[in-house]
């Protein structure tokens, strides 16, 4: 493998790294809330508030 | 005394709000009741919870939420909003289409959640279907998180199905 073939292969295996460490945190993240029920309501009551506001903007 | 005769219309309406009572009322029996408390359970109590209680919670707990979704797409459909509430009222709907579309969205996800994961992982976690201590472990995180993730659902969903028929459009 020459240098420029080994650099590339490299900075792809750096950039998938990157990218499962990246997906790894999100799903961590995600479990994190939804496994602590107080967290859990509060998503829930924003989530609410969210559709409450947008719900109504899509029919117009 | 014709306005007080009952009609099929209207026991549809009772059962899809009963049904939707018995199973957002065990959903919330799980995460605020049953799923909190295990962790405080002593070990030999644990099989009263996961060998009686748990599997008959769950019994009632997806087929209501079947009975929910099947009446209330049937009621929507014969009320002539289904359709267009179906794509949100996206092109042509109104305020009030918009928004019992999304509760009708949130609720199919809830039940496709139910029958898709909570409910087979649970088989697994229970002991209902074999499994080994491993998969058994994980299968019930899974459940639990797709539990959550319905509890927390259900506060928009709960929010869309009361309010929709309120909003002036």
């Amino acid at each position: 493998m020459g240098q420029a073939a080994a650099l590339r292969h490299l900075t792809r295996t750096r950039h998938r790294l990157k990218m499962v460490k990246s997906k790894q945190h999100k799903e961590q993240g995600m479990s994190k809330i939804l496994e602590n029920v107080n967290f859990t309501i509060i998503a829930g009551l924003v989530l609410t508030l969210i559709v409450a506001f947008v719900g109504p903007m899509l029919a117009k | 005394m014709q306005d007080l005769a009952v009609t099929a219309g209207q026991l549809l309406r009772w059962a899809h709000v009963f049904f939707g009572i018995l199973w957002i009322g065990l959903l919330y029996y799980f995460n605020f009741v049953q799923i909190p408390t295990m962790p405080k359970v002593p070990a030999e109590l644990k099989p009263a919870v996961s060998k009686y209680i748990a599997p008959q919670a769950l019994f009632y707990f997806r087929w209501s939420a079947l009975f929910t979704v099947v009446v209330g797409l049937y009621l929507s459909i014969q009320a002539g909003y289904g359709h267009q509430a179906l794509l949100l009222g996206i092109g042509g709907g109104s305020v009030q289409v918009s928004m019992i579309g999304i509760g009708m969205w949130l609720g199919i996800i809830m039940f496709l959640n139910v029958w898709l994961v909570i409910w087979p992982n649970q088989k697994k976690a229970l002991g209902i279907v074999e499994a080994d201590a491993d998969t058994k472990a994980k299968a019930a995180r899974t459940a639990m998180l797709f539990s959550r993730t319905n509890f927390m659902l259900s506060f928009p969903m709960l929010y869309c199905m009361v309010v929709w028929q309120g909003l002036s459009s």
